[in-house]
């Protein structure tokens, strides 16, 4: 009787044993794998960014270049050019502030943020031109709010281990 | 004759008890116990969020030792005489359940400025509630695999502050969020809404009765009623899987480590444990080992479910901070 109730004993602490052992050695598996998963998050982080920059990059290229031609011409034209520009200047800030950069260019993301807003704020002021002359005047300004964020993208890009954004704001 | 006067002519009808030699000595009168008196009184309310569990054998060769975990935590301070250690450590693991509310309370202050209520208190509150159920229904498993039991007051106080919670979350979600449909939208306008609405109502009878009076006046049904805690659980579970899917976050959100911030993911992570944990094959496994002085075993086979759990456990309480310091800051996320 003893050594029946002994051996029923046994077979349960095996079974009890390998329900903990079984998905252990399972999770054991998925924590080796997430360790080079961690290792990648920076690459991941700059995949973001790489995913932000180009498409903004895109749509400013032609309203940029569009502007440059129609400030000459036409003044409501300009404007829609300069509208079309904050419109994706205002949409890479937002998703750029959704991302968590690695300390070194996290603070770097947050000033440019912040003189991408006054670049938008110069703009949205420029849209309030009566006169192509007075729609151009604004342009030197215009180049020097570009000079700020181009300076934070710079470095941004080199903690990111990107290349410069050659010809390209972002 | 009767037993009575078979007692009474000192013919005890029943086998002669164990006691050891010599530790019975005729005619000295009243005996006392041999066993010790518990270290501390019994938890007044055992089986609050906690309906299935049952004391496990406690095997003689280790029980000192794990009494004396019990034991040293019902000593007093030696900082503060006027508290037992016990009472200390509880008190100090009883403050998070407050957290959660600590970094919502500027949103409802502010009424809801810059939309930080509509945008981040599901993350706030859900994330809080959803720490606190999963904690209240850790304590169990944690008896199971140390043997200890002076933390098991914290079972019930976390799945009263879970209720709360919730019930908050739900209140503020009808309010502030903004699915269409109104209030009855606004709280089951999507199956991932209606998951956590249900979980919500679940709570309620269950917050109501986690208490001694309850207790005593449902008798039986009392253990039925409780056992919605697993109900919930199990919706809690749907409800992340709902919320978010099997995928990884997509879009630019996150610090590059999208499938850890995945709550569903997370969820599974922590619960696994748990359940396997609560089989009753696994729980004498572990008591055998325990009794067998084996102790190491039992902890180098559940260590990687365990740092999974820790893992993914760190990254619930990430998210709580993370979200709840955007709100606290007023600063909620773009989208």
């Amino acid at each position: 009787m003893s050594e029946r109730s002994g051996g029923k004993d046994a077979g349960r602490n095996v079974t009890g044993f390998l329900l903990i052992a079984v998905p252990s050695v399972v999770v054991l598996v998925l924590l080796f794998l997430a360790v080079p998963y961690y290792a990648g998050a920076s690459a991941r982080i700059t995949k973001l960014y790489t995913n932000l920059a180009v498409p903004a990059d895109q749509a400013l290229a032609p309203d940029i270049a569009a502007y440059s031609h129609d400030m000459d011409t036409s003044l409501a034209a300009a404007k829609l050019d300069l509208q079309k520009q904050v419109q994706a200047e205002t949409s890479f800030d937002n998703q750029l502030g959704d991302i968590t950069f690695p300390p070194a260019p996290d603070p770097h993301a947050d000033l440019l943020i912040a003189a991408d807003q006054k670049r938008i704020k110069l703009i949205k002021l420029q849209m309030q031109a009566k006169t192509l002359r007075k729609l151009r005047s604004f342009n030197a300004r215009d180049l020097a709010a570009n000079a700020t964020v181009e300076e934070q993208v710079t470095i941004i890009r080199q903690d990111l281990g990107l290349p410069p954004a050659s010809g390209h704001l972002y | 004759m009767s037993q009575r006067d078979i007692v009474q002519e000192g013919h005890y009808p029943y086998p002669e008890p164990p006691y050891t030699e010599g530790s019975y000595q005729a005619g000295n009168g009243y005996q006392e116990a041999p066993y010790r008196e518990a270290p501390y009184p019994a938890d007044d309310y055992p089986e609050a969020f906690y309906p299935e569990y049952e004391e496990p054998e406690q095997p003689k060769p280790k029980a000192r030792k794990k009494k004396s975990i019990d034991a040293w935590m019902a000593k007093q301070s030696t900082n503060l005489p006027r508290f037992k250690r016990r009472s200390i450590a509880l008190f100090f693991l009883r403050l998070p359940v407050f957290v959660p509310w600590f970094f919502i309370l500027r949103g409802w202050l502010s009424l809801n400025a810059k939309d930080v209520l509509t945008l981040s208190e599901a993350d706030v509150l859900g994330t809080g509630g959803e720490f606190f159920l999963l904690a209240c229904v850790s304590i169990t498993p944690f008896i199971t695999l140390t043997g200890a039991r002076w933390y098991a007051p914290l079972r019930r106080w976390y799945g009263i502050f879970f209720a709360l919670i919730g019930i908050s979350d739900g209140t503020t979600a009808a309010i502030t969020t903004d699915f269409d449909g109104g209030i009855f939208g606004r709280l089951a306008g999507h199956t991932f809404l209606v998951t956590g609405f249900l979980i919500v109502l679940m709570a309620i009878p269950v917050l109501l009765t986690a208490n001694t009076p309850a207790q005593r006046r449902l008798g039986t049904y009392w253990k039925k009623l409780q056992k919605l805690t697993y109900v919930m659980w199990a919706f809690l579970v749907l409800h992340l899987a709902l919320l978010d899917g099997f995928r990884p976050f997509d879009g630019p959100q996150g610090d590059g480590d999208p499938v850890f911030h995945q709550r569903f993911y997370q969820a599974m992570a922590i619960s696994l444990p748990l359940v396997i944990l609560r089989l009753p094959p696994v729980k004498r496994w572990i008591t055998e080992t325990r009794a067998a002085g084996q102790q190491w075993k039992v902890w180098c086979a559940i260590a990687p479910m365990a740092a999974l759990y820790v893992l993914a456990f760190a990254f619930v309480i990430n998210e709580e901070f993370f979200t709840g310091l955007q709100v606290l800051t007023l600063h909620p996320p773009a989208n």
